[in-house]
């Protein structure tokens, strides 16, 4: 587990019990802003990031609806509030900075895309549960879903890469 | 050349739709050199306006009535011929096209006469007096309504009733309101069936129909199951909307036919024991569930037998206890309860809520958003605790970090006065950092109010809610006092109402809300208009479960009772299809079954299973051995035992031993839930048992695991496939491992997944490969599979 400077607390002490860990992805977006966010996770393979973002980019790409006879009669993404969307984010945070920032210059770089990259800092909540000690487990059968928690909060690096969409 | 005259309107409808007309003046070019912006569109306007025209017209040129042009969720069945089923905005025109072109008006239905005109006439003087003994605040006597009478008579002592009513002068009332909402507790036995409407109380004498009965058989396919009318999915297309619903969004089910008790129990120790009698607890209950924090959502036991998955809610503070179940175990845990305080020292008291406590279920990351969009907390301190909870977690999209468990306990006003629904308003900088302080408060704190918990499960609490409960047109007068644009009725009127609610999350993105059964069709009603919520019925719950890879009550547990019998009736239904279809539609590609005697292939053969597993431990007999040649048959001693020398001779003799005995009744379950503490079961994972008679078979029964399975690669799943350890003749039915209760392709995962059963005795650790064929096809596949804990 990676602690950072500015959280003293759990620097210092080590805590007890099963580490649950809670997604800070809990703004309530849009329809469009769920359709142009990319959360990049650990898990995530750096070529289906960019196919996946690639798909979406090219949504919004004008030349495209005419050429690709995939998103051909696709003007949905032209009209109404899609026609506000200038870039599509890529989010990442922890150890997916690296990650997000490989995309960014790719995106960059290798396909000529107008990038920004924005630094931030994320609120993460930890919940670390008490495990029941062995001999009294009979008691309460199994699971520790009634145990008490000890919560903390801990910040967390993030990037966000904004890839412009080209109209 | 002009064009052609159309021949007719609809062709003139066509013709408009090819055509856009032109305007041709153009000055806008003054200087020739500038254009004049506002000119040149000033000069186009007629233009544009036809272009847009046009565009409308091609739209609607191919449809012939106006509803073609709603959406599909504003379209109801019937449309056509009944105008009523059309939104008020469009009736005019629809009225216009039903028109008769000979004679320029609807066609009149034929007037009904003699008998006919009578019984109409007598059913709306029926529904007249039903009203009046509301409005006088009363219910129709209930011993009238269980007799087989004719409506004459009828008629006759409800008049009576009227008369009696009206002389008496002060007659104690026996409702509280027009709108005929009363509160049906069964005390020292069950509830009575509601009553309903007098003249539709007929329809639902045997299958009650639930507080939204109205508004779902207009929108949903409805079944008649465990004594109530449930809706069973909607009318309309949704497999893919359901699943998008749930993983962004919500869906609502009304789940009040799921029944409720309520105990009673003075003495703190008796509240524990009971607890401890019928949950999965064996020593103590953890102190969460006693104060009321979590709800128990688990096991339900009788005995140290797993019945069936309930809903606790404990409150020792209130002694009150309330446990919700699904209808077909309901009677079995009341009884154990009523036994079980029949016994025990002390004041108690039992009530039958099934009836009186109605629930709406909502599944998805958005549910308690929706919620929160429509239930008002009544408080007059604005900065209660609750109210600021409430504030805070509504304010988020994924409450996946709320303990599994947690209970909400509040007044709300009546959600009817508000107009539009409206999100609380939150301040978005500080939302993260306060919703984890929420969090992190949660652990620590109650968010119960005693008196709603106390007016939710008492007789009286609920009665007191349902005071004057305002009926739509009064809801609807009182909208018409005040100016359009306010969002709800003047808050005077907001105080109207009082009604308790519990609020639960009873999973990772599910809660449930269980408010007084006159109450949830208010609730319901606003809830539908919400933009994220779409209503489901149980084919969705269903259909929610599988896709989250969650066992579904009652055809994912066929070891206990309803899930056994479920599997037996699919047998009977799917027999009966396969026979029913005639020759001239049977298709080259349909199986064609000759087995049937062995293995029925309709659905999950337990008992073949049973038989198969424990009879070639019978023959102490490998899988090797057994794939001998066959020979002829061979009888000992025991006549009717088959000696078995090959893998036919154990076949053959499966059929024989289950015909052996058929004083068993096919509902005597033949599988058991693999449970370490049993000696029997300890002994089959290891394989030391044994059997020393072929007709024990049939009484032991067989230990068996839950799996959730995932295909490999691709591949089809349904229900009922069989499971293997590794590919073999699809004929050599001894090789069966388990079934799949239920299978299909899962659009959240891409990817063919299901839920089954497998004996015991095959190891499953971490994730295993394991090898499906559908029935009736030869095609294995390979998949994944990993054990659920149940």
């Amino acid at each position: 587990m990676s602690t950072t400077a500015n959280d003293k607390i759990v620097k210092n002490e080590r805590i007890a019990g099963r580490h649950i860990k809670h997604s800070p992805n809990v703004r309530i977006e849009s329809a469009v802003e769920r359709e142009t966010t990319f959360l990049v996770k650990s898990s995530t393979p750096f070529v289906s990031a960019v196919k996946k973002i690639q798909r979406s980019l090219d949504k919004f790409d004008k030349s495209m609806i005419s050429s690709n006879s995939r998103s051909r009669g696709k003007t949905k993404y032209q009209n109404g509030e899609y026609k506000k969307v200038n870039y599509i984010v890529v989010k990442g945070m922890g150890k997916t900075i690296e990650k997000a920032l490989s995309l960014a210059l790719y995106f960059d770089e290798e396909l000529h895309y107008q990038v920004d990259i924005i630094t931030s800092t994320v609120k993460v909540l930890d919940e670390f549960r008490e495990q029941v000690p062995e001999e009294a487990k009979q008691e309460f059968d199994d699971g520790d879903e009634f145990n008490d928690s000890v919560y903390r909060k801990r910040s967390v690096s993030s990037i966000e890469v904004r890839i412009w969409v080209k109209r | 050349m002009p064009p052609k005259a159309p021949p007719n309107a609809k062709k003139a409808r066509l013709y408009n739709s090819r055509n856009i007309r032109t305007h041709l003046s153009d000055s806008s070019f003054v200087d020739k050199e500038k254009l004049n912006v506002p000119d040149f569109l000033g000069s186009r306007e007629f233009e544009i306006k036809s272009f847009e025209l046009s565009q409308l017209n091609s739209k609607y040129a191919s449809s012939n009535r106006v509803f073609q042009s709603l959406p599909r969720s504003l379209r109801r069945r019937a449309a056509s011929h009944n105008v009523k089923r059309i939104p008020k905005r469009l009736r005019a025109k629809a009225l216009r096209e039903m028109k008769n072109s000979i004679t320029g008006t609807p066609p009149k239905k034929k007037h009904s006469r003699g008998r006919a005109l009578y019984k109409l006439n007598m059913s709306k003087k029926l529904l007249k007096l039903g009203n009046n003994l509301k409005l006088l605040g009363t219910l129709p006597d209930r011993e009238l309504l269980g007799k087989k009478l004719n409506i004459r008579t009828k008629i006759k002592s409800l008049n009576k009733q009227i008369r009696e009513l009206k002389s008496s002068t002060n007659s104690p009332l026996a409702i509280n309101n027009k709108v005929g909402a009363y509160d049906n507790t069964g005390y020292g036995g069950y509830a009575s069936r509601p009553m309903g409407n007098i003249k539709y109380h007929k329809r639902q004498r045997q299958f009650v129909w639930l507080p939204t009965h109205i508004w779902h058989a207009k929108r949903f396919h409805m079944i008649k199951q465990y004594g109530y009318q449930i809706p069973l999915s909607p009318t309309q297309k949704c497999f893919r909307l359901m699943s998008r619903q749930s993983k962004n969004d919500s869906i609502a089910f009304d789940t009040s036919y799921y029944s409720s008790l309520i105990i009673n129990i003075e003495d703190d120790d008796v509240f524990k024991e009971l607890l401890i009698f019928i949950t999965k607890f064996h020593v103590a209950i953890p102190d969460k569930i006693l104060k009321g924090e979590r709800a128990y959502n688990d096991w339900l036991y009788i005995e140290g037998q797993q019945i069936g998955k309930g809903f606790i809610f404990a409150h020792i503070a209130s002694h009150t206890i309330i446990i919700r179940t699904f209808p077909s175990i309901y009677k079995d845990i009341f009884n154990h309860c009523e036994n079980f305080l029949m016994c025990s020292s002390g004041l108690n008291s039992i009530y039958d809520c099934q009836y009186s406590l109605g629930s709406i279920d909502l599944v998805g990351p958005l549910s308690l958003l929706s919620l929160s969009k429509i239930l008002h907390i009544y408080d007059e301190d604005k900065s209660s605790n609750i109210k600021k909870l409430w504030s805070v977690l509504t304010s988020v999209k994924d409450t996946k970090a709320i303990p599994i468990g947690f209970n909400f306990s509040f007044d709300i006003m009546d959600p009817r006065f508000w107009n539009k629904s409206s999100r609380t308003k939150h301040n978005n900088d500080s939302d993260l950092d306060a919703y984890y302080d929420a969090i992190a408060s949660m652990n620590s704190t109650t968010f119960l109010d005693p008196t709603s918990v106390k007016n939710l499960s008492t007789r009286e609490g609920r009665t007191k809610s349902y005071e004057n409960q305002m009926s739509i047109k009064d809801i609807g007068k009182e909208f018409g006092k005040i100016s359009t644009r306010s969002r709800s009725l003047s808050p005077e009127i907001l105080k109207h109402s009082r009604i308790p609610i519990l609020l639960s999350k009873t999973g990772d993105q599910s809660w449930t809300l269980i408010v007084p059964w006159f109450w949830v069709l208010p609730i319901w009603q606003k809830l539908v208009k919400i933009k994220h919520v779409i209503p489901g019925g149980i084919k969705q719950m269903r259909q929610v479960n599988y896709e989250n890879g969650k066992p579904n009550f009652p055809n994912d547990y066929p070891w206990l009772r309803d899930g056994w019998e479920n599997n037996l009736s699919l047998d009977s239904l799917n027999r009966e299809k396969y026979y029913k279809l005639p020759k001239h539609l049977l298709n080259s590609s349909r199986p064609d079954f000759t087995d049937l005697e062995l293995i029925s292939p309709f659905h999950c053969d337990w008992n073949f299973l049973r038989t198969i597993t424990l009879l070639q431990k019978f023959s102490g007999m490998s899988i090797e051995e057994l794939e001998k040649d066959n020979t002829y048959a061979d009888y000992g001693e025991d006549l009717f035992i088959r000696q078995i020398n090959s893998g036919h001779d154990l076949l053959q003799l499966s059929k024989d031993v289950r015909e052996l005995h058929y004083y068993r009744l096919p509902t005597d379950i033949s599988i058991s839930l693999f449970d370490e503490e049993l000696e029997f079961h300890q002994k089959f994972i290891t394989g030391n048992y044994t059997i020393n008679q072929a007709r024990y078979v049939n009484i032991v029964s067989l230990p068996v695991i839950q799996i959730s399975v995932k295909l490999v690669g691709k591949g089809r799943l349904r229900d009922g496939a069989r499971i293997y350890l590794q590919e073999t003749d699809p004929y050599n039915y001894a090789a069966i491992v388990g079934f799949i209760t239920s299978g299909g392709y899962n659009i959240q995962l891409g990817i063919a997944s299901g839920i089954g059963l497998v004996k015991a005795d095959i190891s499953i650790k971490g994730s295993t490969t394991l090898y499906i064929r559908n029935i009736g096809q030869t095609s294995y596949y390979a998949a994944e599979a990993i054990i659920i804990k149940t």
